[in-house]
């Protein structure tokens, strides 16, 4: 019996490959099981080349236990991909294959039994390879399917052999179009396009290429996601509150995510309140990111733990994670260039991304109880930190507090950290102060705003009593705050 | 082949007669050789494994000499490190018992062997318990992903899982507990999708659900009476904030707290109006060796926090509790009144003897871990006079400790290395009661807790291995619905 299916049904064997795709689509799925996988796939390529059957069994008996120590729960796998070729194969000594199983089953057992893993759902399934706690779907077990059933229909077609040049070449096709097909199919299915526009702004946001996020960003993305990090690249780029409400405002969880205990909002907070300057915190999320990825630990959140720390002049602790991150291949070179801050107050100062949230770290230390409270007091500690005073007002004007607003207002317009208003807080001084058109002026907002406010109003006046207000008003005036204040 | 043979044994001693003769051929620096973990003067036990350490200044090739009484061992540095062969390690700590290993260390430096100042080991003739066991997590915050109960051979570098959270779906655990150092006798509690305190005695484990209408939480802080039939426990409303430029990065507080004793014979746990005040936070219980007192912690109440954190200060305190009757004393003692000193005390444990009381004290709070200047402090029962652990203690943090069943050992938490991640000190405490200059527990690798990325929590001393029970401790937590205990007044 040869390797592989019969010649012209050679392309059986992508199917495998194709399903391995189909998980590759949940990133709740460890690569790991794609390389277990592989390395079951060359033991039994190596089983299957040996011809003598007592020596294949010796060698199936040795590469079970291998396989469950070095790969998990594929070890499973190979052995009943052994039993399966075996039958279909038809060998004299098939009837012996399926101590192989036993050998796995057993072993699996003894796994469970001496406490290396908690239960036999993990040792014995592709469970193996997703994250701990959540449930995988079919997907991860297409792979383990789609082998056995490969060799299955490799020895019912054996007979199914191309008699002619024009057959041969009918058959390549008919298997590229089954495949494709599969492929195709399998995409649509479990791809998933919003996952991959949001990986694609976590990767421009991760190397701080913010035009690039604002250029990628849908105007009206309801995906929290996308508009956080939208409104970071705003906030980096000096335009938050200058164009926040010219893409469609969700609230604050917009601006800054909820806390619910997970790796993802442990990231996403973590480089929002790196951004705007709140270090202490941006390091706490960092930690919580590090310490609940599953594996081993997060090269992006130890770069992270890495700058805070170099900006509170923790320096062991910084050059710890530094020498974690020199041991790997991709974040080496990052990890040399960090080592000049180490024990160098004076370096940490003049690097311009470190310096500028240094010189931002509150004088005097308190609690973080509140992320406008912390904006407020790293606004006041460096005034030329644009971002926190932007992000203070934005969280203010996004959770419609127009008397913390007003305070705002009297506190800080017209000093250093806010010499003028940019346009969505002049518009929201408008709506504080909607009778009182003098005072508009007293805070400089401009003849463009006031007469884009008397259009706003007239339109709202015109329209009052049309049942589809708001989508006449979101039209004309939905890039504005008043339209957020009236109708989201 | 006959060739090699012939000359091997001659160029085997004579490699070995130039490298004794470049350690004593050399130029003295007349500095302190610059070496890690800092072992140089510490006391350590006869029984400890080999103290391997590497030196921190580049060098090209370095030897360390060690003797002891008649014993004389040579060690070169290989792969970074000197790695001492066990044996001679223990012939070496059996010459010096009660006595002192010298060391010398030279290093070739810029061409040129350069000598450092002798060091010395003090070997001390009590043993210390074999075993120590601990948490290990990382130095978070509220997440975690893997984390386990170790115990670790002292005596070795054999490191073994007591419990681990891939058995219980990934539950956090914490607070483990032996009944006077003995590894048959624990508890530890479990948290998250698995929730339960599992009390274990011999094959007999319990799972209990502690958390009752009466008590604010589950059962906290544990400390087993003597006999093994009660266990002092807090229940806390436990929270934590974020200091936003302060070297102490976190605070974690209590808007509530009481002390409680859990008796495992009724399941009932015991209360009394002395541990149990609305107007005070009552934490860290431990029993006296005799099992007639319990020490505690106590502060007054302070509202609201996080804000007034800085305004909590423990006392040391002391009740009488009598076992027969299951009851407390009418009075409570101040060990240390925290208003007058004005610092604050936590974490009470007293040594096996009954002399001493060894505590964690901070500036304010009860959680020493997130505190640089929390150190450890001892109290001598006899006459009353607190002292600061001087030799053992560093301007980082000190905390969690425990004593080891001879009342000469201590080991504790300390963050001294890098700052954040804790690691297990052991000290010596002598007859008179100082402490002398504490070490780290050593690892056969030296570059270990550079790279190690969790931190030891809780390290405590055991007289032996903790047979391997892991199997049965996660059925019965996942799949045994548990004891419920309820909650009784004392008389």
């Amino acid at each position: 019996m040869p390797k592989a299916p019969g010649t012209p049904l050679y392309l059986l064997w992508a199917l495998p490959v194709v399903s391995l795709l189909c998980a590759h689509f949940d990133y709740n799925y460890f690569y790991q099981g794609t390389v277990a996988f592989l390395a079951m796939s060359a033991a039994l390529w190596l089983y299957i080349g040996v011809s003598r059957p007592w020596v294949r069994l010796t060698v199936g008996l040795l590469s079970v236990p291998l396989l469950m120590w070095c790969c998990g729960s594929v070890a499973l796998l190979y052995a009943l991909c052994a039993v399966v070729w075996e039958a279909a194969a038809g060998n004299r000594r098939r009837y012996f294959s399926p101590v192989l199983v036993i050998e796995a089953v057993v072993l699996a057992l003894g796994t469970v039994r001496f406490s290396f893993l908690g239960d036999l759902g993990q040792i014995l399934t592709p469970k193996l390879y997703y994250t701990p706690g959540l449930s995988p779907g079919a997907e991860v077990w297409f792979a383990w399917a789609s082998l056995p059933l490969a060799i299955i229909l490799s020895r019912l077609c054996r007979r199914f052999t191309a008699t002619s040049r024009k057959r041969e070449i009918l058959l390549t096709a008919t298997q590229s179009v089954l495949v494709a097909g599969v492929a195709i199919a399998a995409a649509g299915i479990y791809d998933n396009r919003e996952s991959y526009r949001a990986k694609e702004l976590d990767y421009y946001s991760r190397i701080g290429n913010w035009d690039a996020i604002i250029e990628h960003s849908e105007i009206t993305s309801d995906n929290y996601y996308q508009l956080i990090l939208l409104n970071m690249a705003l906030s980096q780029n000096g335009l938050l509150a200058e164009d926040m409400f010219r893409y469609g405002q969700n609230g604050v969880n917009g601006l800054f995510p909820p806390w619910n205990s997970t790796f993802m909002s442990a990231v996403v907070r973590s480089d929002f309140l790196f951004c705007v300057g709140d270090i202490a915190v941006a390091q706490e999320m960092a930690f919580e990111g590090y310490v609940s990825t599953t594996g081993y630990g997060s090269p992006r959140l130890l770069q992270r733990l890495v700058q805070t720390n170099l900006i509170f002049g923790a320096w062991p602790v910084a050059e710890k994670y530094l020498d974690v991150l020199s041991r790997t291949l991709a974040y080496r070179d990052w990890a040399e260039r960090h080592r000049r801050f180490l024990y160098n107050d004076e370096a940490v100062e003049a690097d311009p991304l470190l310096g500028e949230k240094r010189r931002s770290l509150p004088a005097e230390n308190r609690f973080s109880i509140s992320l406008v409270d912390d904006l407020k007091a790293i606004a006041r500690r460096n005034p030329s930190n644009k971002t926190a005073i932007e992000c203070y007002g934005a969280m203010i004007l996004l959770a419609k507090d127009m008397n913390t607003f007003r305070t705002m207002l009297d506190e800080d317009y017209g000093t250093e950290r806010l010499p003028s208003l940019p346009r969505s807080f002049q518009e929201a001084v408008i709506s504080l102060y909607e009778s009182y058109p003098a005072v508009w002026d007293l805070y400089g907002v401009s003849s463009e705003v006031k007469a884009n406010f008397a259009g706003f109003r007239s339109k709202l006046l015109e329209n009052r009593s049309k049942e589809n207000l708001a989508e006449i008003m979101r039209v004309s005036h939905g890039d504005t705050y008043w339209f957020y204040l009236m109708f989201k | 082949m006959k060739f090699r043979f012939q000359y091997l044994l001659p160029a085997i001693l004579a490699i070995a007669s130039c490298a004794m003769s470049d350690v004593t051929a050399l130029e003295e620096s007349g500095r302190p050789a610059p070496i890690f973990p800092d072992y140089a003067g510490c006391t350590v036990p006869p029984n400890v494994a080999p103290l391997n350490f590497t030196l921190t200044d580049p060098y090209g090739e370095a030897r360390a000499v060690f003797s002891a009484g008649g014993e004389e061992l040579t060690v070169a540095a290989r792969k970074g490190q000197f790695t001492i062969p066990p044996e001679r390690w223990k012939a070496l700590l059996e010459a010096g018992r009660e006595d002192v290993i010298s060391v010398k260390v030279a290093a070739l430096v810029e061409g040129r062997w350069i000598g450092y100042e002798p060091f010395e080991l003090h070997v001390a003739a009590e043993p210390v318990d074999p075993c120590i066991a601990y948490r290990r997590i990382e130095p978070g915050y509220e997440l975690w992903s893997k984390m386990g109960i170790y115990q670790r051979n002292l005596e070795g570098f054999d490191e073994t899982p007591v419990l681990e959270n891939t058995t219980t779906n990934g539950s956090c655990m914490n607070c483990h507990s032996f009944a006077m150092q003995n590894p048959d006798r624990m508890l530890l509690h479990l948290r998250g999708q698995v929730g339960a305190t599992m009390m274990i005695d011999g094959d007999r484990i319990e799972k209990l659900n502690t958390r009752t209408p009466e008590t604010m939480s589950a059962l906290v802080y544990p400390s087993w009476h003597p006999e093994g039939r009660f266990v002092a426990f807090s229940v806390n409303e436990t929270q934590q904030a974020f200091h936003l430029v302060d070297p102490n990065r976190v605070e974690v507080y209590d808007h509530a707290s009481d002390v409680v004793v859990y008796d495992s014979e009724t399941h009932e746990i015991l209360t009394t109006p002395m541990l149990h005040g609305t107007d005070t936070f009552e934490s860290f219980p431990t029993f006296s060796p005799d099992g007639r007192t319990l020490y505690f912690s106590s502060s007054e109440f302070v509202a609201p926090m996080p804000e007034g954190a800085e305004n909590v200060h423990y006392s040391l305190c002391a009740i009488s509790f009598d076992p027969d009757r299951r009851s407390f004393g009418a009075t409570v003692d101040t060990i240390y009144n925290a208003r007058i000193e004005g610092r604050s005390a936590s974490f009470p444990r007293v040594s096996p003897d009954g002399r001493r009381l060894l505590y964690t004290l901070s500036d304010y709070g009860g959680f020493g871990i997130w505190h640089k200047e929390s150190d450890l402090w001892m109290t001598d029962l006899s006459t009353g006079v607190h002292s600061p652990l001087a030799e053992a203690n560093s301007p980082d943090s000190e905390s969690y400790h425990s004593w080891s069943s001879n009342s000469r050992w201590i080991v504790f938490a300390s963050r001294r290395i890098d700052g954040l991640y804790s690691r297990p000190f052991i000290a010596y405490i002598d007859e008179d009661g100082r402490a002398h200059k504490a070490f780290v527990v050593p690892q056969k690798d030296v570059g270990f807790y550079h790279r190690f990325m969790y931190s030891y929590n809780v390290p405590e001393f055991i007289k032996g291995k903790v047979p391997d029970r892991r199997r049965a401790i996660s059925r019965m937590a996942k799949k045994d619905p548990g004891i419920d205990v309820k909650t009784i007044s004392a008389p």
